[in-house]
């Protein structure tokens, strides 16, 4: 029987060696993944995945199991060792519409073996259905983790209309996906 | 509870302190207020899980080949001597027998460590060997899914064996230095297949058996020396 990832996650917190290889196997390609997207380098993607690995394993006792699944906690590590990354290296931000195009248009590997497949697709069309600058600056914070004050400058607005553009943006897909839900 | 206007203030932060954005001063003001404001805190936890969830939506990537290994080696902590010492004892004498008898399971019964190790050198010696290591082979999910024995000699050979059916038809070695070594095309008969390795075995430090695209299906790592 496979273990479960807060069973692998537990080994890992433990020092037990084939808790650690099963982690990794299990989640190195969501990990390197993300991190590929944010920072579009593979080598530099490949560091952040690792520090992202490590980062979960010196950590591992903090994952609450109440606050959501082990795949968000450990990519949730792998966004902000990568948005560290970019801004580490002065990097030119990633035009937010190139990284939409990516996260929105590719889907899932193999659809029927991924769980919460649906789920995620759900999401990817509530994002899509966005207008194109709340979608932009939701992509800026979310994946670059861009202030309000930075897409501000970024898009050139106010900072009061950045604010605006993010919450809204959240508002809207949270309500597309209570529709779906039926709630 | 807070007031209307505190509400509407810390409302206008909440999606910014979900998607870990906002600066510290309006952090802290909605994570205070939240503390006694439930209809702040389900919004707060709303907008968080679906922070979580946004990111989860990047496109899987396969790293490339010694990732696993090069990350799996930096989450080891450093093994006890004594606990090490112990386990070749018994688990590499049963396992050595098990291969070279090509039975490919683990036929284990109660002997003297003594005898045992006796026979275990026995059979390293047939091909001036010094060392055989049984590890597991993991799939994609990490789940174990057989087994690689490695043996060191002249020459060394391995043979894997796996659980259930498995598109794996070439295998790869990673070396200690971060080469890859391709060895020939196979099929797995009898879910088994074995080979003598174009290197000396204790320089391996991963196996990777790949399906016929090229991608890495399941994997067994080597302990660094052994």
């Amino acid at each position: 029987m496979e273990a479960s990832d807060e069973a692998l996650l537990a080994g890992l917190a433990a020092g037990d060696a084939d808790a650690a290889a099963a982690f990794v196997r299990r989640f190195q390609r969501r990990v390197y993944g993300l991190a590929l997207t944010i920072l579009r380098e593979p080598g530099a993607a490949e560091d952040a995945a690792q520090e992202a690995f490590l980062r979960a394993w010196r950590h591992a006792e903090t994952y609450d199991p109440r606050r959501g699944r082990v795949l968000n906690w450990l990519l949730g590590i792998a966004r902000n060792v990568a948005i560290d990354a970019v801004r580490l290296k002065r990097a030119e931000p990633v035009d937010p519409e190139t990284l939409a195009a990516t996260v929105l248009e590719r889907g899932d590997a193999d659809p029927g073996d991924v769980p919460g497949f649906a789920d995620r697709q759900r999401l990817r069309e509530a994002m899509r259905a966005l207008p194109a600058d709340q979608r932009r600056a939701l992509f800026l914070s979310a994946y670059l983790g861009r202030t309000a004050n930075e897409i501000g400058v970024l898009e050139d607005i106010p900072l009061g209309t950045a604010k605006t553009r993010i919450r809204s943006a959240m508002l809207r897909v949270r309500a597309e996906l209570g529709v779906a839900d039926g709630h | 509870m807070g007031t209307d206007a505190d509400c509407h203030e810390v409302r206008g932060l909440t999606a910014e302190v979900a998607l870990g954005v906002a600066d510290g001063e309006d952090r802290a003001r909605v994570l205070d207020h939240v503390v006694d404001c439930s209809e702040c805190r389900h919004e707060l936890e709303d907008l968080t899980a679906l922070a979580d969830d946004l990111v989860v939506l990047a496109p899987e990537h396969e790293p490339p080949l010694g990732f696993e290994l090069r990350t799996v080696r930096g989450l080891q902590p450093k093994r006890r001597r004594r606990r090490r010492w112990r386990i070749p004892a018994v688990a590499f004498a049963a396992a050595a027998l098990a291969a070279t008898t090509a039975t490919a399971s683990v036929l284990f019964l109660v002997r003297d460590d003594r005898r045992l190790a006796g026979e275990y050198r026995a059979t390293l010696s047939e091909a001036n060997g010094t060392a055989f290591r049984a590890v597991p082979l993991r799939d994609t999910a990490g789940g174990k899914a057989g087994t690689a024995f490695v043996y060191e000699g002249a020459p060394s050979w391995m043979l894997v064996t796996v659980d259930s059916s498995s598109p794996a038809s070439q295998a790869e070695l990673v070396t200690r230095d971060g080469r890859t070594v391709s060895l020939p095309a196979f099929t797995l008969s009898s879910r088994s297949w074995g080979g003598v390795l174009p290197l000396d075995a204790r320089q391996v430090a991963a196996i990777h058996l790949l399906d016929a695209t090229g991608r890495s299906v399941l994997v067994a790592y080597l302990p660094d020396s052994w």
